[in-house]
């Protein structure tokens, strides 16, 4: 079936006609950067509009497409010379971008990105509709301050996973919000190796006055887990009302059998597994590996300590 | 033969450009690809109609007052993009916002070819937001002050939307719940399926309605049980940052060693539970005896429970 590269490449073309109409001296290398496509991809849609227009497709009723070397013209298409309203995925993505981009700590509220947003919401109806907010946390203006100038700072960290306290000093490169959170990528010099840390969870900061020299190209992660050959796979048989587990974190397999749904899940270290089965409560079953199968009663045995304590 | 995609291009050009709506008899006679039986074409017609809309391009079906018929037509005017007036610093900063705030699967891109303007040369990438797949439609139904229907965890609602917000992590609908009758806040991640949109517009959104208001941070105020003021000691060591991330007044005392009491109210015991394990043994619940001969129980269950 060719139906849906059909669609696709009529959704492109009826964006790139406007395109190429409201411009005098458009090359298909152009064309092809801004719609994402190979030149021949973009050749291929040109070449096919020669062939289209109205009834009863005489010369005089066609398209004028011309393609001369490299550069695209356009002539008898004005039907096709304005772009199609957004549809409302695109309306959305837009629109949700650029209000988290305002939303980032030091956006400008009155700027570019804020007085286009107001246009596009106002010719989209959409005045109000939607809102972003991102944490403000303490530290995060002095990181991104360091980070610009490339200086090195000592952080006191949390780290969740292995749940332990640590000073350690790092090179900042940049931060990054991924979904809902922020995170600081940096050299981590204890560490010896990059390392992405939660803004939340560094409890103080002290700028060192050295520099560092950022490395070339530092590429954001896309995500914030990365499975990596050491971590353990562990396999838990869970109940059904705890299917937010899969949900919820990285696994590396799902099955669901008579009822109960079991997860592969990747784990970097212990104190992580054990909130996750603590939370779920006696309904959660290690099975493999088999030294692993002792981690909740383990855990739930360390907490009721601290209770016994106190009375 | 002309294929489908040069087919599906002219039945628009010819629906755009037309002065009167077409018939499905005129229109599979001029836009040529359609095959010669009727029958065969209608339904051929019928796919490249469905696809058209798929793209939003709002084919519509019309009664004419010249003839017999109901014909088709696009009307321009619903069809364009409204001028939007941008300055090139304008168009510019919304390139930039795509390439900086990545939604995971959304279609920021193909927006930008219709807003016009060129690429964002490479913006350094400050962020990604969760997309899911009922979020245009919320936002849609929003936009256009309709109540929306959808499945909820299993159950059916029906909601008169004020705002799509992203917080903590989560994109949530927030708007007045129609069977409850009272204002409510969605995860859009646990809606199941695509939502249903009404026609009329009716909604109005309160003019004091605070989405901030309405949305509590703390899950454990989630939930209609009966509230409890719950005391919890938390050590030193995540002090700081439990208390970072509750309400100022949280925090109920200091102690000596570096630890703090906060108290909390709870609405939803499951929640709250969760909260204070996922500290591990750096919290431990004072008060009530209640809720914490319900810790207790749970963790000896879990003991119980080992092989």
């Amino acid at each position: 079936m060719t139906r849906p590269q059909a669609a696709t490449r009529l959704r492109r073309t009826l964006a790139m006609l406007p395109y190429i109409a409201a411009r005098r001296d458009v090359t298909i290398g152009e064309l092809a950067r801004v719609f994402g496509v190979s030149e021949e991809t973009i050749r291929d849609d040109l070449e096919v509009l020669p062939y289209c227009g109205l009834p009863p497709y005489t010369p005089d009723r066609l398209m004028g497409v011309v393609i001369a070397g490299d550069m695209v013209s356009l002539s008898f298409a004005e039907y096709f010379s304005r772009p199609l309203r957004l549809t409302p995925a695109e309306g959305f993505a837009l629109v949700a971008a650029g209000h988290a981009l305002l939303a980032v700590p030091g956006a400008d509220p009155g700027g570019p990105l804020a007085s286009g947003l107001a246009k596009l919401e106002d010719a989209l109806g959409a005045h109000k509709v939607l809102d972003v907010a991102l944490p403000e946390l303490d530290h995060l203006g002095e990181l991104r301050s360091a980070a610009e100038v490339h200086e090195r700072v000592e952080i006191d960290y949390y780290s969740s996973g292995r749940d332990a306290q640590s000073t350690r000093e790092i090179d900042p490169y940049g931060v990054i919000s991924l979904r809902g959170q922020w995170y600081l990528k940096a050299f981590c010099h204890q560490a010896v190796g990059d390392r992405l840390f939660r803004v939340d969870r560094i409890r103080s900061i002290k700028r060192t006055g050295r520099n560092f020299e950022p490395p070339p190209d530092v590429t954001p992660p896309d995500n914030v887990f990365h499975a990596s050959p050491e971590d353990t796979r562990v396999t838990v048989d869970l109940p059904a009302s705890a299917r937010w587990v899969a949900e919820s974190f990285p696994v590396e397999s799902v099955e669901e059998r008579r009822g109960r749904v079991v997860v592969t899940l990747v784990v970097a270290a212990r104190p992580w597994l054990e909130r996750v089965l603590l939370a779920v409560g006696p309904g959660a079953k290690v099975k493999t590996p088999k030294e692993w199968r002792s981690v909740a009663a383990e855990a739930a045995t360390r907490v009721l300590s601290r209770y016994d304590n106190q009375s | 033969m002309a294929d489908r995609f040069e087919r599906l291009t002219n039945l628009v050009a010819v629906l755009l450009a037309t002065p009167r709506p077409l018939t499905l008899e005129e229109l599979v006679s001029r836009v040529p690809g359609y095959p010669p039986d009727a029958q065969s074409a209608r339904r051929q017609f019928e796919r490249d109609k469905d696809a058209l809309r798929e793209l939003t391009i709002p084919i519509e079906l019309v009664d004419d007052p010249q003839g017999d018929l109901p014909g088709y037509r696009i009307d321009p005017q619903e069809y364009e993009l409204p001028d939007l007036d941008l300055t090139p610093d304008e168009r510019a900063a919304l390139h930039t916002a795509v390439a900086a705030m990545r939604l995971e699967g959304g279609e920021g891109r193909e927006a930008l070819w219709k807003v016009g303007g060129d690429a964002a040369s490479e913006a350094p990438t400050l962020g990604a937001l969760p997309s899911v797949p009922a979020l245009p439609a919320l936002m849609e139904a929003t936009r256009r002050r309709v109540a929306v229907r959808f499945t909820y965890r299993g159950d059916r609602r029906v909601v008169e939307p004020y705002a799509v917000v992203f917080r903590n992590g989560n994109w949530y609908l927030m708007g007045h719940d129609l069977d409850r009758n009272e204002q409510r806040s969605f995860r859009a991640d646990r809606i199941d399926g695509e939502p249903a949109l009404a026609k009329e517009p009716t909604v109005e959104r309160p003019a004091d309605f605070d989405p901030d208001a309405l949305l509590h941070d703390e899950p454990w105020r989630y939930g209609d049980e009966p509230a409890i003021e719950a005391r919890v000691r938390i050590d030193p060591v995540m002090a700081a940052w439990v208390t970072q991330r509750l309400a100022e007044d949280a925090v109920v005392e200091h102690l000596g060693d570096g630890s703090v009491i906060v108290q909390l109210t709870v609405t939803n015991r499951d929640a709250f539970r969760s909260f204070v394990l996922d500290l591990l043994d750096h919290a431990v619940v004072i008060s009530p005896d209640e809720l914490r001969d319900e810790i207790v129980d749970w963790l000896r269950k879990i003991v119980a429970a080992a092989p």
